[in-house]
């Protein structure tokens, strides 16, 4: 009992955890089709603007208020990340218009970029972010330990699709970006500044890879590569869950998330990645347009 | 016009055939002073191989592959298992016996015989490809979606790779192999390296041209229909998936081919070949070059190479980083023909190609 | 038309670099006129710039330091840098150019085994010399290359003992999918079984792993008293960070780390690691005058927040075991100075300590330390073997190992 119910929580913690880092990559994606290569280095960027929010904060605060510096690095985070999603956009997504695999293309450039600049700036050594005390540790009942960090990162993750639930299905905004992710040439003919809505979808998404890339660091190693790590699970789940969908990403990153953790009881992780990769590939196959399709007539949908 | 056009390309390809074919003369008369540039250049030519392949399946049919690494070290594995096993004297590997084994394994057995092997270098990447190719074309798996498919094939065959050491080495791969001419390192060796060399070089020559005559037939002007306009293709009666998969497969051996030559220059071969980013790789040659014109991949292919081979040492390590991602991003944004596409640009009738917004439109609703 | 002439300029700025760059030449020549060229093969990019660029400053500094001290044979050594991005297949190339097109009297290189494995039979053919400065998984040896990190039986083998000494008897085996740590678990079973171990469970980690929660619990399940462990860098950041959400200590679950050094527990964080084993040759700590030196030495020209550890510490050596080498044949020819290794009297009087090379199988004898990780994020000597323990990279001189067959088929 104590085993499955630490079974279940670990599902679930790596399922929050590859929610979170797909959540952005997966609006970008049903809004603009574009498959970010360098998100993963969004993530990367977020980890490292956490450790320099902690060193800043070492510098100026006495250390016994030192653990509010995560509260501070979280936002931080989305900001810096948001700017630089915004400002990428405008350079170089935005010309790529309708061409979904040259955008791929393009970003993965700007992903090696980013990674040197990495690597010139904080040198190619890990570094180190201390989980403030409150994170430390974990709760045990009954035998079964809950991490805190991880319970917090499941929090995180909650709070993150219901900021982008409110955003996108409650807010004028997200009632445009709903309508061009549906139909663009209408949305645009009804006065939609398309381009407005897709630079700050895209801003949005890089945001939370920010986030992702926060809570990511109290996780284990910040580095040049940390980015390269994470991605290639974020982007099945986003190709399972289907375009356009929140639902189909949270049930995307849960099936991946599970059926990893319960491969690797019984075989070593090297193999439970490559049958949970093979499982995925397979399972598109019968239905290759993801879990979740938003209904249209569009003959190249 | 197209004639012209056709012409350049062949008369670029006839000279960078010289030059290559000149290497190994210029080194015995003393004008290339180290062995190991010839060698160098050797895998530079199964690196343009396989950019030909990738330029068929991306540049002509508009599929990609971002996974292109797996057939490359199919092919490569292939050779490299034949190659050790000439070194063993067809025993067992040490890798094999540290891993338990106390006999060849069946899977290895093939590759004991040259012939089976060169059937092999062709035959399992091409299998691999034909059943990954029928599934995904015939379910009508297109754009990102396969690119994120073929990324995950990759990393999962990989993986796989990695965790079966006792028959793959794991990631160490296949090191310490000679070349099917006998060793080809130093200058005592250099007869051999002059076999291997123009042995690769026609068998570039003979890819170059097989691809060109392909493209240059209805096939290849159905690949750019595909391209340009798939259902409307598939409205005109043609099965396009099965066209898809062709190309699929027959770029797939390509890979496999190259990767077979690069592992005899190269003396070992081991699963980063495979990797994700290594896949990616070979999409920068090809994209750089130019797409959608035989002769960009094989230029993309040296360009590139020879550049990585001179810069990316001492100082140059971060600019060359740097240097590589923004003209990558560059030729994406601006230049969709790649260097190739400049030249043709500008021997072209002052006619300019007008983008039309509605088929951006079109392709996105 | 702006937009046609901007096309231009970015055309001819391409163009230019990748011309200037496919064209650009080294020249060719070990030592002509008053330098000697020597060559340093690391991972410059990629996922093992992270451990092999702390290597590469520590040659640096030797060299450096030598060429101050009026260099070698009267030559100041000029040093030619390679990047092998972390990828075997460009460690070859890269071997290749630095030896046949640069011409350098030797190569200082190399971190992960599969990329000295793909580069060894280069240096046998071309007959160069790499000085390899890792400890590794022994079962090679290789007249054409140094290894100035500990072999098995400087490292692996003396640790075990020493956990069967401290009384512990369920060993629990984890390391990441590689070589090393297979090979390593493989001649730990096979101690084990003599020293009567019990092996409780064995389990390798993907590369690139960074959930350790479905390991953690295999761990428990098999509930051994220490964990033998050989993890790579960044698994191993993610492990004991995911082990302290646990509340486990190293009270709960000792282990014994075979790749963590100084630079490690920095970024781990000393609060998780402390009280952990690790088993080397040098610390930081080590207590030798020579130490102190080459601590200062390295700070100084690194930053103060650096810190050298058991590889920095061997590639260091390296440097002036070449020199040794190279001063003792009288020549920079590789056939003379592997002539004078083969004597077994090149020796440096290392900050570990003298470190002699093994004529025989080119390995360098050391004392072998364990340590603890202490709060303060440096490791301090728990015991330590007292005279420098020869290398014997197939262990040939173990029974059991004789016994379980470990030795690679020829």
């Amino acid at each position: 009992m104590v085993q499955f119910i630490n079974t279940l929580f670990n599902g679930l913690s790596l399922s929050s955890i590859i929610l979170l880092t797909s959540l952005g990559l997966a609006i970008t994606f049903g809004l603009m089709r574009v498959i970010n290569m360098a998100h993963g280095e969004f993530v990367m960027i977020g980890a490292y603007t956490t450790y320099v929010v902690q060193n800043l904060f070492a510098g100026i605060f006495p250390s016994n208020v030192q653990w509010l510096f995560y509260f501070i690095a979280l936002p931080v985070s989305f900001l810096i990340t948001f700017l630089l999603g915004s400002v990428l956009e405008k350079l170089v997504i935005s010309r790529l218009y309708g061409r979904e695999i040259d955008s791929l293309l393009a970003t993965w450039g700007i992903s090696l970029i980013l990674q040197q600049a990495a690597r010139s700036i904080f040198g190619t050594q890990g570094v180190n972010v201390t989980a403030p005390f409150f994170l430390r540790g974990g709760l045990t009942i009954g035998g079964c330990t809950f991490s805190y960090n991880r319970i917090f990162i499941l929090l995180l993750v909650a709070l993150c699709i219901l900021g982008v639930y409110m955003v996108m299905y409650r807010s004028g905004f997200g009632k445009k970006m709903r309508a061009v992710m549906q139909n663009r040439p209408m949305a645009q003919c009804m006065g939609i500044n398309s381009r407005k809505v897709d630079n700050i979808t895209f801003a949005i998404g890089s945001g939370l890879a920010g986030i992702a890339g926060c809570s990511v660091a109290l996780l284990g190693s910040i580095d040049s590569t940390i980015g390269q790590s994470y991605i290639v699970n974020s982007f099945m789940a986003v190709v399972l869950g289907g375009v356009g969908k929140l639902v189909g990403t949270v049930l995307g990153s849960g099936i991946i998330g599970f059926s990893s953790i319960f491969t690797e009881n019984y075989t070593s992780s090297t193999i439970a990645k490559a049958v949970v990769l093979l499982i995925v590939i397979v399972f598109l196959q019968k239905r290759p347009q993801g879990l979740f399709v938003i209904k249209s007539r569009s003959l190249d949908e | 016009m197209k004639s012209i056009k056709n012409q350049g390309s062949n008369l670029c390809f006839g000279i960078i055939v010289i030059v290559l074919a000149l290497i190994p003369l210029l080194y015995q008369c003393g004008m290339i002073t180290a062995s190991s540039t010839i060698l160098f250049i050797g895998k530079c030519m199964s690196f343009a191989i396989v950019a030909i392949g990738l330029d068929l399946i991306w540049g002509y049919t508009g599929i990609l592959s971002l996974g292109h690494g797996l057939y490359f070290a199919l092919g490569g594995y292939g050779m490299a298992m034949y190659l050790k096993l000439q070194s063993t004297g067809g025993a067992i590997t040490d890798f094999m016996h540290i891993g338990g084994l106390t006999e060849l394994p069946l899977i290895w057995k093939p590759f004991q015989s040259l012939p089976v092997t060169l059937l092999m270098v062709v035959v399992v990447p091409g299998i691999v490809a034909g059943l990954i190719g029928y599934f995904i074309f015939k379910n009508r798996v297109k754009g990102v979606y396969f690119s994120i498919i073929s990324q995950a094939l990759t990393w999962a065959v990989y993986s796989i790779f990695i965790a079966l050491s006792p028959y793959t080495n794991g990631n160490v791969g296949i090191t310490d192999i000679k070349s099917v001419f006998g060793s080809i390192k130093g200058n005592m060796n250099f007869g051999n390296l002059m076999i291997l060399f123009y042995v690769s070089l026609i068998v570039l020559i003979l890819v170059y041209a097989g691809a060109k005559f392909l493209v240059g037939c209805k096939f290849g002007k159905l690949l750019i229909a595909i391209r340009d306009g798939e259902n409307r293709t598939y409205f005109s009666g043609y099965q396009v998936s099965r066209y898809k998969t062709f190309v699929y497969v027959l770029s797939a051996i390509l890979a496999g081919v190259a990767g077979a030559i690069f592992v005899n220059f190269n003396g070992c071969i081991t699963p980063s070949q495979m990797t994700i980013s290594y896949s990616i790789t070979m999409v920068i040659w090809v994209a750089i070059g130019g797409r959608g014109t035989i002769i960009g991949a094989v230029i993309g292919a040296f360009l590139i190479n020879l550049c990585e081979y001179q810069l990316s040492s001492g100082g140059f390590v971060e600019i060359w980083q740097y240097v590589i991602g923004a003209i990558f991003c560059i030729t994406i944004l601006f230049l969709k023909g790649g260097l190739v596409g400049i030249v043709k640009d500008r021997t072209r009738c002052k006619k300019k190609e007008k983008k039309v917004e509605g088929r951006a439109l079109g392709v996105n609703s | 038309m702006r937009n046609m002439k901007f096309k231009k300029v970015i055309t001819l700025a391409m163009a230019a670099i990748l011309a200037l760059g496919s064209t650009a030449c080294g020249n060719k020549g070990a030592s002509d006129g008053d330098t000697v060229k020597v060559g340093l093969l690391h991972s410059l990019t990629g996922s093992m710039a992270i451990s092999e660029e702390a290597v590469r400053d520590a040659e640096v500094l030797a060299i450096e330091e030598i060429n101050e001290s009026g260099g070698v044979l009267g030559k100041q050594i000029e040093y030619v840098e390679e990047d092998g991005a972390s990828e075997p297949s460009t460690f070859a190339t890269k071997a290749e150019k630095l030896i046949d097109s640069e011409g350098v009297a030797t190569v200082f290189g190399c971190w992960t085994s599969s990329s000295r494995k793909a580069v060894k039979s280069i240096f046998e053919d071309y007959n160069n010399l790499l000085w390899y400065p890792v400890q590794y998984e022994g079962m090679e040896s290789s007249e054409n290359i140094v290894y100035t990190g500990a072999a098995p039986n400087q490292q692996i083998v003396p640790a075990v003992e020493y956990l069967k000494d401290q009384g512990y008897k369920k060993v629990f085996l984890l390391g990441s999918d590689y070589v090393f740590p297979r090979t390593a678990n493989m001649i730990i079973e096979a101690q084990a079984k003599e020293l009567g171990l019990e092996i409780v469970g064995e389990e390798y980690a993907d590369m690139d792993q960074t959930d350790f929660a479905a390991i953690i619990a295999k761990i428990e399940k098999a509930d051994p008293d220490i964990i033998v462990n050989t993890l790579n860098g960044t698994g191993n950041v993610s492990f004991f960070k995911q082990m302290s959400e646990k509340n486990y200590t190293s009270e709960d679950y000792m282990t014994m780390s075979f790749s963590i050094a100084e630079e490690e527990v920095k970024t781990i964080g000393s609060d998780i690691l402390k009280g952990h084993m690790v088993s080397w040759n040098y610390y930081q700590t080590t207590d030798t005058k020579v130490n102190e030196k080459f601590v200062k030495a390295y700070k100084e020209k690194y930053g103060e927040d650096r810190v050298t550890s058991d590889p920095v510490e061997a590639a260091y050596d390296a440097v002036y075991l070449w020199k040794a080498a190279v001063e003792k044949a009288g020549s920079f020819e590789v056939d003379d100075v592997k002539e004078a290794i083969k004597s077994g009297e090149i020796s440096f009087e290392a900050p570990e300590g003298t470190v002699t090379i093994n004529g025989d199988n080119q390995h360098v004898s050391k004392t072998v330390r364990i340590g603890v990780v202490k709060e303060d994020g440096l490791i301090y000597e728990t015991y330590s073997t007292e005279k420098p323990v020869d290398p014997d990279p197939y262990l040939k001189t173990y029974d059991w190992a004789v016994k379980a067959n470990l030795q690679p088929i020829e």
